[in-house]
């Protein structure tokens, strides 16, 4: 029977199973394709119609500043561009985040002027730090993944010289608004940190002195930076824009000899601002140290910028592998020394200097020994003859902190009759005595990290006394956050709400090398004309030249504003174009687009133009239906994309065609 | 007595069922075909020397349309080919992104072969239902990098841009989706008794002429022999991932669609792996030039496409232009195999069999 059944069964087995999967299915659930009634949204990543949003001069420059010039604001709008992914990365990377797009978009147009207010309204010191900056801006500046980056220190100097050469003080605008309020802020420390925040409060109204040690003003930037960089006057006339705001320089003065902070309280000052930088040159614990002809590296260029005479031997070592050692030993070079060696710790790319100051002294015949360390200095009767180094095997640990390593077995002599000391420098905070500021065990300020204030109510710091060796822009950047600090202390609102932190720099990575063996020359950045090593060796004559106006502005269009959703013209996204369908072309001078021609029948909708557009202008719209049933929206309208400028006879002929 | 006469026939170009712009020429006694030769070169647009014209950049967007049907893999295996004549290290997050889009593209691939695999057989429904599978695939895509078919998606060093955030969510739900489904279309068409009474024992590949004439992937396997680029020769980050290989036993018509419903099965599987184990980081190496000019070298990279072993070889002489780039398109070895195939079996079942080495031509043509 059930054999029987079986071959029944087999006979007809795919019906059964058949009939099983169709009794499963009128079981289960009905599963039909269900239409939608609505239209599907698109993906926002849709690659349909090319879109342009803006031309170059078409309206006025989105400019950071726009947020308003208030320092609070301003950084607040940074981060939010930051949040937002359309931060400029030279602004970002700026430790005081200077509004680079917008300074080179007004000197693209010839309006020097304004780009200096724009800039100085972070970088007080425009003149100054377009010399000596160590531009972290120019290692992001998205230029350099195309060809070369824009020379945004030149620029700086560029509109400082303009600005200078009118002999403008101050803007007059920003005076007639000044408001006058009654309290009083004292400054210690007129450096770049210093003057930034005096800057600030004196924009706001508050009456400043800055008290100063020296006979000049300056800090650091007048001691410790060489002429050959830094020519005076061009400081002095930076200083004096601060000083026409109405901020007293009394300089000589020195608060903890000749005043304490107690007096200044005493004296009507209702905050006090410690912004002495650190200004005492470490010394080392060897042998020898107290030998004649061994120097220290502050002293000695206080003594060299001042004019004074200066006593060394011919033959100079010095010791160390920082700016400061650079500076030292080119300075020993210009006063008379026949040869300079240097002796670092580090190894060559690893030496804390920048570079191209390397390389420059490299030039200038300076001899450098990397990877020693002093072991001894060597004497007879009492005079320097030479320096006994060792081997240095490593000078970082595991986690990366400073502890080097030594082979004690492995020296060797350096000869030489002076010895200057330039490994590191310290604050020097007698000051602080008698007073409620409290010092760690290491003789450091305690300071909030946030607010900038110390353990005394009423008494704050900034600069290099609260980073540690640092830049002249990053002590400007305290500076300004030390003003907000103060401003609100003074007048009684809460110092900690909404204060955000510094830009963290890798955020924004530095681009690599570009190979610039097929790029054109005009696309490349000007090199500034420098002295020749036989010209400047000795003398303190200014090396690098600036910028004429020609050429400034030739690089200032060479900016890509990038975020600025405004086509520049940079023709990057036709080189692109695997189909070569987009056409751009500038105007002959270069200041505004003439052309942006999209052949969208060619296009082929890959995308590579928008994802490389500098300036985010152009995009891939989601408009899918247009291409496939307007035809004679794919092509641009001609009178769209061309400036509204009267007298454009490009677009008068295109008219004359239509009616003819 | 009839006199009998050998009869040539024309398929194709222009004829639905093959799969393109395929022309066979059928020589037939009768209804059984005596010899069979494919003519391919209606889809031929030089891609190869006009690669030869691009900066390499502009290739990554002709590559897209090499095998139309698997986009993602012929840009997979182009910018793998570059990044190793250039010695580009690719971020982990970006390799596993890679993966994930790599084996999606298997499936929506294997989704078309498939269903008109049943479609040739007369089989409808399947067909219909693995479009729309297929459609889920494809708004995945979209979501990652805006294109339905020719992505263009990665790049040297990485892919164009990450994840949306709703994407891995997508993902998930796809998986979870798509797996039932899978059992759902081995019962209508692999069980299916017409199915298996058209293809079983029709178009048998014997092990050796797979060997001989070259053929890789799903065509190869159904012959019974294991060979797979993912786990013979790891590219990209596939050793960490646990997946296996289905393999046919007789070589025949069914086994070679059972192989590619398998291996719909495993690609799920390495999708949820990834998922679950996808780093955190960037999706593109930092410091690829935007120019990109390799050492003067040459370098062979083949990848375990949808079709089987497709490689790019491309001679660099340190210039922005690729000097000469060679595509080894699996379609085009597997379609060599139609006289082998073909041969002996009657005319009906030559669309079957086609369907079954899934030829996509603009591979073969390039």
């Amino acid at each position: 029977m059930l054999k029987k059944f079986w071959k029944f069964f087999e006979a007809f087995q795919s019906i059964f199973i058949g009939m099983g999967i169709t009794f499963k299915y009128l079981t289960s659930k009905a599963v039909t394709f269900q239409y939608p009634d609505q239209k599907r949204p698109i993906s926002l990543r849709w690659r349909g119609l090319l879109a342009l949003k803006g031309f170059m001069g078409e309206t006025p420059h989105q400019l950071l500043r726009e947020s308003g010039a208030e320092p609070q604001t301003y950084k607040a709008y940074v981060h939010k561009r930051l949040k937002e992914d359309t931060l400029p990365h030279c602004t970002g990377a700026c430790p005081a985040n200077v509004d680079v797009s917008g300074q080179n978009a007004l000197v693209a147009e010839g309006k020097y002027l304004e780009a200096f207010e724009i800039v100085q309204e972070r970088n007080i010191l425009p003149g100054v730090l377009g010399r000596i900056c160590h531009h972290p801006c120019e290692g992001r500046c998205r230029r350099g993944y195309y060809d070369e980056p824009v020379s945004i220190k030149f620029l700086h100097r560029f509109i400082a010289e303009e600005a200078r050469k009118t002999r403008r003080k101050n803007n007059p605008k920003l005076k007639r608004e000044l408001k006058k309020r009654e309290e009083k802020v004292a400054i210690i420390g007129s450096g770049p940190s210093g003057l930034a925040a005096a800057f600030d409060l004196a924009k706001e109204g508050y009456q400043v002195t800055i008290f100063e040690k020296q006979k000049f003003p300056g800090g650091m930037l007048a001691i410790g930076v060489p002429l050959y960089r830094l020519p005076r006057d061009v400081l002095l006339f930076d200083i004096e824009r601060v000083k026409g705001l109405g901020v007293e320089i009394r300089t000589g003065v020195e608060v903890g000899k000749d005043l304490t902070i107690k007096d200044l309280k005493k004296q009507g000052f209702k905050a006090i601002l410690i912004a002495v930088g650190l200004q005492v040159s470490r010394s080392l614990p060897i042998p020898g140290i107290d030998l004649d002809g061994v120097l220290l590296a502050v002293p000695f260029l206080k003594a060299v910028n001042s004019g004074e005479k200066v006593k060394i031997g011919k033959d100079v070592i010095v010791i160390g592998g920082g700016n400061v050692a650079v500076d030292v030993a080119r300075c020993a070079r210009r006063v008379g020394a026949e040869k300079v060696k240097m002796v670092c710790l580090e190894a060559r790319h690893e030496m804390p200097a920048f570079p191209w100051e390397i390389e420059e002294s490299l030039e200038e015949g300076i001899e450098i020994h990397c990877s020693w360390g002093p072991k001894q200095i060597l004497g007879k009767d009492g005079r320097v003859v030479g320096l006994e180094v060792k081997e240095c095997t490593a000078v970082f640990d595991a986690q990366g902190r400073f502890a080097p390593t030594f082979c004690e077995e492995h020296t060797k002599v350096v000869e030489g009759d002076t010895v200057i000391l330039a490994i590191g420098q310290a604050s020097d905070l007698s000051l602080v005595e008698g007073t409620e500021i409290k010092l760690n065990e290491r003789r450091q300020l305690i300071f909030d990290k946030v607010t900038l204030e110390t353990t005394e109510t009423g008494v704050f710091a900034c600069g290099e006394v609260t980073t540690g060796p640092s830049t002249a822009i990053g002590s400007i950047a305290t500076g300004h956050e030390a003003a907000i600090s103060i401003s609100r202390f003074l007048r009684g609102e809460d110092l900690r709400k909404g204060r955000l932190p510094a830009i963290n720099l890798e955020e924004f990575e530095e681009y690599p090398q570009v190979d610039l063996e097929d790029i054109e020359e005009e696309r490349l950045r000007p090199r500034p004309v420098k002295l020749s090593v036989e010209e400047r060796i000795d003398n303190f004559k200014e090396i690098e030249l600036g910028f004429k106006e020609k050429v400034a502005v030739k690089e200032a269009l060479r900016c890509l504003r990038c975020y600025s959703e405004k086509c520049v013209g940079c023709t990057f996204c036709a080189r692109t174009c695997p189909d070569f369908c987009i056409e751009v072309e500038r105007t002959r001078d270069g200041k505004r687009v003439a052309k942006y021609q999209i052949e969208m029948g060619k296009c082929m909708f890959c995308g590579l133009c928008s994802e490389q557009c500098p300036t985010r202008s152009l995009v891939m719209t989601p408009q899918h239906e247009l291409a496939f049933y307007q035809k004679e929206l794919l092509e641009y309208d001609k009178e769209k994309l061309l400036r509204s400028e009267k007298g454009y006879a490009f677009k008068e002929k295109e008219k004359e065609r239509k009616y003819a | 007595m009839i006199r009998t006469e050998e009869l040539q026939l024309n398929m194709g170009p222009q004829h639905p069922s093959t799969h393109g712009v395929l022309r066979i020429v059928l020589r037939l006694d009768g209804e059984v075909i005596v010899e069979a030769i494919p003519h391919i070169g209606y889809l031929h647009r030089g891609i190869e020397k006009i690669a030869e014209n691009r900066t390499y950049t502009q290739v990554i967007p002709l590559t897209d349309r090499l095998d139309y049907v698997s986009s993602m893999m012929n840009n997979f295996a182009y910018v793998l080919a570059v990044e190793e004549l250039m010695g580009i290290e690719v971020p982990e997050r970006a390799s596993f992104i890679r993966i994930i889009m790599a084996e999606l593209q298997r499936i929506a691939s294997h989704l078309i072969a498939f269903g008109t695999g049943g479609l040739d057989a007369g089989a409808m429904t399947v067909f219909l239902y693995c479009f729309r599978e297929r459609e889920r695939i494809l708004e995945l895509f979209e979501m990652v990098c805006g294109a339905r078919l020719t992505y263009n998606y990665f790049r040297f060093g990485g892919v164009s841009q990450d994840f949306p955030k709703e994407f891995a969510e997508s993902a998930r739900n796809f998986i979870k989706y798509m797996r039932p489904k899978l059992d759902e279309y081995e019962d209508l068409l692999l069980n299916n008794y017409i199915f298996q009474k058209r293809t079983k024992g029709v178009g048998v590949l014997k092990k050796k002429d797979a060997l001989s004439y070259g053929a890789s992937g799903p065509v190869l396997r159904g012959s019974g022999i294991k060979r797979d680029i993912r786990k013979e020769k790891p590219y990209s980050l596939y050793d960490r991932f646990d997946f296996e290989i289905p393999v046919g036993k007789n070589g025949d018509t069914w086994d070679r669609t059972w192989v590619r419903l398998e291996e719909m099965r495993q690609s799920l599987n390495i999708v949820e792996q990834a998922l679950d184990g996808l780093p955190s980081g960037k999706v593109k190496a930092w410091g690829v030039p935007r120019m990109i000019k390799p050492p003067p070298g040459e370098v062979y990279r083949p990848i375990e496409s949808t079709r089987g072993e497709l490689g790019f070889y491309i001679v660099s002489d340190g210039s922005a232009r690729p000097y000469r780039m060679k595509v080894r398109s699996p379609a085009f070895s597997n379609l060599s195999l139609i006289p082998v195939v073909i041969k002996g079996h009657q005319i009906a079942d030559v669309v079957v069999i086609l369907g079954s080495l899934d030829p996509v031509f603009g591979e073969v043509d390039r």
